[in-house]
């Protein structure tokens, strides 16, 4: 299971750093927030969510509390700490180092095909 | 958080962690109903987008976690409840494991004692034995490759005046007994013989004092003699002021020089030391000597051994013709450990196959375990287990259990060495004592790592074949490829253990071969005891004479003595090799060399020995009479070619001897042929009267008579009734230890004993578990096929064709078994040849009982189990299906 969760290592962090970076919000709108604006290209299970949670938590890169959600449901709201806006600002920008090179890489291919 | 915190937290995070999963599903089937999915749906629907939430639920807590040791003890957890649900099981194999690995943790420590542990002194790797190499052929055409580390004095003075690149010191080989009289006390010590450098090659410094001085170690020098520890304290209870004082040893006066410290281990076991002073006369005629070699520091050993090389000793000339002869230096632990290193691997080899018998055994066991839990571990994969924790988890019981098994092991081991060493002759080893170090320690780890791999390993294999589905449908079948597994552990157990059983078979055997050796003489009621007459009072012929009269017929005066009589040798002793020259005849002239002993008249009547021919010796035979002498048959055989041998002639020495009787051979520790713990070989006698000054002098220094008496009954006392009877011919001269004569045929095969002993134990243990092994096949074969027998028995099967169609497989591994194990024996004895004595490694007779042994074992194994097949209803089967 492990081998499918992950684009690659850290995208599903990375995805769930920068959505909660506009606003804090609970597990499950995390997961169609990302379904969403990804348009379903990437195929996630919606439960892998949640150890990546733990993980960021730990980490201190987010923090969780109850509250009550829009639909009046006890859920449990994310939001970044300090640290994990850092990190985010970290995360990103050497992920788009890495695709600008990639892109590169793969630029004359295109041009062929 | 602190990691301290987070293990209190835990609980918290964990709650925490499924509720949000479980309102998280919740809302997407809240959310599915309000767009007109039914509840069901709606809920399943939750689920799939969701993913395995058990498994994901279980990483979001692994995140918490320490990962490999909380899976480690989770997995050792669940191991000890499954262990604990099974005692049984438990117990027999923490209890297999524990006997096997107990058994190499013992055997090991002593080839580590042995072989293995550097020697306890200062640089061992720079001390070596001298030793004299021949490669040839003999004139028979057989190949003979020859190592002896007795050297003579001629070859001491070649190395001392050529060889630079070394320190050498000489001595004798072994400890004599020999007479001490201080402070009031006459005692029988040992004395070893060591010339000046001994001590500073071995790098032992003395507690007082100091060590010889050249000048001592000179023919003709001051007598000087160093005291142990242990003799200083008990004779001279430890006086401070001994050192300069003049005591007698050998009736002479010698000047304590030092004494050493305690505990030292030096090449003999000895009370005192006195100087051996080599050279090329006297006792260095023949090769007396061993050198013991200490490397110059900057030297090398091919330097040493280059300079030895080059010496050419006279000697060299009488070997064997044609064949390449030279010294060299052998590391002195390679010499130390000669005798006792082909029984010492011996024992390892046998215990190592236990060992691996034994974890055949359980990992058949395990195997078993493991296809009845076929269902939970597909069950498992099923729900998502990755092959990986599944793995972990099979290994876990092994590691548990040979982790206790080890420890239990040694425990078993360290208890079982101290009494191991009591079993075995004081002198077989060259170690006083042997220690558990941490090599032993490392040993049984390693010992236990491969255990618990090779047990895991076996299940595990066996679960690659699991397949989901057939589990999970209820209907598990015996596959054939289930009992080929068990079917190939049983073959090699059976293997193995026949290997065991030949081995300790034909050293049963060579016991059996030895013991049965005919003595020759009659041991009962016969009290020897030895004393020492390398002593000035003594050394005179006629001294001699005297002593042996006096004491000899004050001993016939004790009360229920029947003879009593004196004699160089006796018995199953290593005895004096003497040349000597049949005198007439077709082979006169030619020098020969044979055993040898000086008696006294009584001495055949004393041990009855047979006189074949002519007459035993008498008073008559005097020093003023003609010279005679006596042979035994064996000598006449070989050396006269005829039985008739009365009236003819031996020269010994400048002696003409008539031969006048023949008498029969006895038993003795061969000293020419060292072929055999025991046989019987040529042998001459002479009459104690006729023996010079000069030989007597020569041969007590080496031999130590000894005092026969024959009883008719045994004498309450006769020990303190004999010394008695000695002080009454000369004051202040012991005796050493009293034997009964039967004693010293027990000590002479001891070693022989202690092999046989301890490789039936052995064996017999591999008997038990290959039975074992054998057993728990076929049992869990009618296990296994139940339905199918029932369903069969229905069809109009019997039930004794049921019963041998499953036995069959028990013996069929068996005779499998037995087929590889002859040719594997047949390699493997090869190893212990040098230990056969009357027996051939490859003996017929012990092969075929082994193997008959073993097969009327296994068919009582293999149909014991089928047995229940008689319980099996047909109809009730049937009725299940």
């Amino acid at each position: 299971m492990a081998e499918e969760r992950d684009l690659f290592p850290g995208a599903l962090e990375l995805m769930i750093l920068q959505t909660l970076k506009h606003k804090p919000l609970h597990g499950y709108a995390l997961a169609q927030h990302i379904k969403q604006t990804s348009n379903e290209l990437l195929q996630v299970e919606e439960g892998s969510l949640y150890p990546a949670l733990q993980r960021m938590l730990k980490a201190g890169l987010v923090e969780a509390e109850w509250g009550i959600s829009a639909t009046n449901r006890r859920v449990r709201i994310y939001q970044l700490t300090p640290a994990g806006r850092k990190h985010v600002a970290r995360e990103i920008s050497s992920f788009e180092r890495m695709l600008e090179g990639i892109t590169r890489v793969l630029s004359p291919l295109k041009e062929r095909g | 958080m602190s990691w301290f915190g987070q293990v209190f937290s835990r609980r918290h995070l964990y709650r925490d962690l499924s509720e949000e999963i479980e309102e998280h599903l919740q809302e997407r089937t809240a959310e599915l109903v309000a767009s007109g999915m039914p509840q069901q749906d709606a809920a399943s629907m939750a689920r799939k987008e969701f993913g395995n939430s058990a498994l994901l639920e279980e990483r979001g807590r692994e995140v918490w976690q320490w990962q490999p040791v909380e899976r480690l003890l989770r997995d050792a957890r669940l191991a000890i409840r499954q262990l604990r649900r099974n005692p049984g099981f438990t117990f027999t194999v923490v209890l297999t494991l524990a006997l096997a690995i107990g058994a190499n943790t013992a055997v090991f420590s002593l080839v580590n004692t042995l072989l293995l542990r550097p020697l306890p002194y200062a640089d061992p790797q720079d001390l070596a034995i001298v030793v004299r190499y021949l490669h040839g052929v003999s004139p028979k055409g057989q190949v003979v490759d020859d190592v002896d580390d007795g050297q003579d004095g001629e070859t001491w003075e070649l190395i001392r005046d050529h060889v630079t690149a070394a320190r050498f010191a000489a001595e004798y080989h072994g400890a004599d007994g020999i007479n001490l009289e201080a402070n009031h006390q006459a005692r029988y010590v040992k004395d070893h013989r060591v010339s000046a450098a001994y001590f500073d090659v071995l790098g032992i410094r003395p507690l007082m004092g100091r060590t010889f001085t050249q000048e001592e170690d000179m023919p003709h020098g001051p007598n000087a003699v160093i005291l142990s520890y242990e003799l200083w304290r008990s004779v001279f209870s430890s006086d401070p002021q001994v050192l300069g004082r003049a005591i007698r040893l050998k009736g002479e006066p010698y000047t304590v020089v030092g004494v050493m410290p305690p505990h030292i281990q030096t090449t003999a076991l000895a009370d005192l030391w006195t100087p051996v002073r080599p050279w090329h006369g006297g006792e260095g005629g023949g090769p007396n000597y061993q050198f013991l070699v200490r490397l110059n520091s900057g030297a090398t050993w091919s330097q040493v051994n280059a300079q030895l090389h080059s010496l050419r000793p006279e000697v060299f000339s009488h070997m064997l013709k044609g064949a390449t002869v030279y010294l060299a230096a052998r590391p002195l632990q390679e010499d130390l450990a000669d005798g006792s290193r082909t029984p010492a691997l011996m024992l390892m080899g046998a215990v190592a196959l236990i060992l691996v018998i034994a974890c055949i055994n359980i990992a058949g066991l395990m195997l078993v375990r493991v296809y009845r839990r076929e269902d939970e571990v597909a069950t498992r994969l099923a729900l998502g287990a990755t092959k990986v924790s599944i793995v972990r988890q099979l290994f876990m019981e092994p590691l548990l259990l040979t982790v206790a098994g080890t420890a239990l092991g040694i425990t078993i081991a360290y208890l079982a060495l101290t009494s191991f060493v009591r079993l075995l002759p004081p002198d077989m080893l060259p170690a006083t004592e042997i220690t558990m170090d941490y090599r032993v320690l490392l040993f049984a780890v390693l010992c236990a790592a491969a255990s618990a791999i090779f047990i895991g390993l076996i299940p595990t294999l066996a679960t690659r074949k699991f397949q989901i589905r057939p589990s999970l449908s209820g209907r598990t079948s015996a596959g054939p490829q289930k009992s080929r597994a068990r079917l190939i552990l049983t073959t090699s157990e059976v293997c193995l253990t026949l290997v065991l059983l030949a081995g300790a078979g034909v050293l049963v055997r060579t016991l059996v071969y030895l013991q049965t050796l005919p003595p020759g003489f009659d041991a009962s009621n016969v009290t020897i005891a030895k004393v020492s007459l390398d002593d000035a009072r003594f050394r005179d012929a006629a001294d001699f004479r005297a002593l042996l009269q006096k004491s000899l017929d004050a001993m016939r005066r004790i009360p229920g003595v029947d003879s009593a009589a004196v004699g160089l040798g006796v018995p199953y002793e290593r005895g004096l090799n003497d040349g000597f020259k049949i005198a007439d005849g077709p082979t006169a002239g030619t020098g020969m060399a044979s055993s040898s002993s000086y008696v006294t008249p009584d001495y055949f009547r004393a041990f009855r020995i047979p006189v074949i021919a002519g007459r035993p010796f008498t008073d008559e035979d005097t020093s003023e009479s003609a010279r005679v002498a006596i042979v035994n048959a064996s000598f006449a055989r070989k050396f006269f070619q005829s039985s008739d041998v009365v009236g003819r002639h031996l020269l010994l020495g400048r002696d003409l001897c008539e031969v006048v009787g023949v008498v029969g051979d006895v038993t003795k520790e061969p000293g020419i042929s060292i072929n055999s713990p025991l046989s019987t070989e040529p042998m001459y006698y002479v009459p104690a009267t006729q023996v010079s000054t000069t030989f007597l002098t020569l041969v007590h220094t080496w031999f130590q008579p000894s005092w026969i008496v024959r009883s008719s009954a045994p004498i309450s006392g006769l020990d303190e009734q004999m010394q008695k009877a000695l002080e009454e011919a000369a004051s202040n001269l012991p005796f050493a230890e009293f034997h009964p004569m039967s004693d010293l045929q027990a000590t002479a095969l001891s070693q022989q004993r202690v092999e046989v002993i301890l490789l039936t134990v052995l064996a017999s243990l591999a008997l038990l578990l290959s039975l074992v092994g054998v057993y728990g096949m076929v049992s869990n074969l009618v296990a296994q096929r139940r339905r199918e027998i029932g369903i069969r028995m229905a069809l109009g099967c019997t039930l004794s064709q049921a019963m041998v169609e499953i036995g069959r497989s028990g013996v069929m591994a068996v005779v499998l078994g037995l087929g590889i194990g002859l040719g594997v024996a047949a390699f493997a004895l090869q190893a212990i040849k040098s230990q056969l004595y009357g027996v051939r490694s490859l003996d017929p007779l012990t092969l075929i009982t082994a193997c008959v042994l073993l097969l009327l074992a296994a068919c009582v194994a293999s149909f014991a189990p089928t047995l229940r097949i008689a319980r099996i209803n047909p109809a009730s089967t049937l009725r299940s299906e």
